[in-house]
């Protein structure tokens, strides 16, 4: 635990070695003991070393690389920049259909009586308004049921079939038809 | 007149007016500490070339939907730094050499094996004049990262332990072993220039990983 502790505060001195925000108090307090000072030394001794330009190797990236990278950038750019032309032609293409199909609406509206009549017959007969013709022909067809209604007949409408049938001669060797034996 | 202004502004001026220049002024200012970085993960010339453009690639994508991804909370070069390190991993992992990497487990980097060099591989370095960078490179990975970042791209510790993903305490303890390992390794090259293919140098030292 003791150990531990140790070990983590150690690590303040690398915060330092490296000028990195330390709680001072604390590193004082490290640094008053030679061990941690022998530590830091050591340290800052190899931070130098790696600090020497001369025994490190000079890595550089090509030049080629980087004007690729800048090619790529620019083409992206380019791209970026489309879209949005894209999306304003896209909003404006938006507004203009919909201004046309509002015109195309009025035009309809003013139009309507014209296309009525030209239209198609079976589109007259459908729209044409008969209502009074069949009013009419309701009350002719009532007209008709009533008289010809067999319980609606009284006495007088009873045509007795008999007084209609008025031999007017008998020809020869016929005889009338009786209908009781004589 | 674009050299006084900030990062933050530079990046504005691109993302929002498209001025290439400013986004060169960006580029110019931070290649070195991006291809430093990159190339003291890799190793490796051509490679650290293309995950330079890899990364720089990523920064122009993420800053043309800045509105979702990109807010400028800290510095621009602790955010392009963490690209380069993602894009670096993503190497990596594509490679399968680090396939068991579980995110930011930071026992996954102390377990991590040095890599073995051939006499030749030693000969090559011993002959070098930049031989701090051999011993930066037989660091263990998990170290190294700490010392490329802290020493050459100067982010703080706080940026440090943000861009890795583990505790302040622990990037400042790889960075204190780190120190340690290499003070041993600089004294012992230092001490013996022995002839190549002898067990001395940076190389076959063997680094304390405990942080």
């Amino acid at each position: 635990m003791h150990k531990d502790n140790t070990t983590e505060r150690k690590r303040l001195l690398l915060k330092y070695l490296y000028r990195e925000e330390v709680d001072t108090e604390q590193l004082y307090e490290l640094l008053n003991d030679s061990g941690n000072l022998e530590e830091f030394e050591t340290m800052k001794a190899v931070k130098k070393q790696l600090e020497n330009p001369a025994q490190r190797q000079n890595v550089s990236v090509s030049e080629d690389v980087v004007n690729r990278v800048l090619l790529v950038a620019k083409q992206k750019s380019k791209r970026a920049q489309r879209t949005p032309r894209l999306a304003i032609f896209g909003s404006i293409g938006t507004v203009a259909v919909c201004a046309l199909f509002v015109l195309l609406q009025t035009i309809q509206n003013d139009e309507e009586p014209i296309q009525d009549s030209n239209q198609t017959s079976s589109q007259v007969e459908i729209q044409w308004d008969d209502t009074q013709e069949r009013i009419e022909m309701q009350q002719a067809l009532n007209i008709v049921r009533q008289r010809t209604n067999p319980d609606l007949w009284d006495e007088s409408d009873v045509i007795r079939l008999d007084s209609l049938y008025q031999p007017t001669s008998s020809l020869p060797g016929v005889q009338t038809a009786r209908s009781t034996p004589q | 007149m674009r050299s006084t202004l900030s990062d933050d502004q530079l990046l504005a001026a691109y993302a929002e007016k498209g001025d290439q220049l400013a986004f060169e002024q960006l580029v110019r200012r931070h290649k070195d500490r991006v291809y430093g970085f990159i190339m003291g993960m890799v190793r490796d010339t051509e490679l650290a070339n293309d995950l330079f453009q890899d990364t720089f690639v990523k920064v122009i994508d993420v800053m043309h939907r800045r509105r979702t991804h990109y807010s400028p909370q800290g510095r621009f070069v602790g955010w392009i730094l963490m690209i380069a390190r993602n894009v670096v991993f993503d190497y990596k992992r594509s490679r399968n050499k680090w396939k068991d990497v579980a995110g930011d487990n930071e026992e996954y980097w102390e377990q991590l094996p040095d890599e073995n060099h051939t006499p030749d591989d030693l000969l090559y370095f011993k002959e070098r004049s930049q031989w701090l960078d051999d011993c930066i490179q037989s660091l263990p990975p998990s170290q190294r990262e700490v010392v490329l970042l802290r020493q050459d791209a100067e982010l703080t510790f706080r940026e440090i332990s943000e861009i890795t993903g583990v505790s302040i305490n622990t990037a400042l303890g790889r960075m204190r072993y780190a120190l340690i390992n290499l003070r041993a390794m600089i004294d012992k090259q230092s001490q013996s220039y022995a002839p190549p293919g002898s067990d001395i140098g940076c190389n076959s030292y063997s680094t304390t990983t405990h942080a």
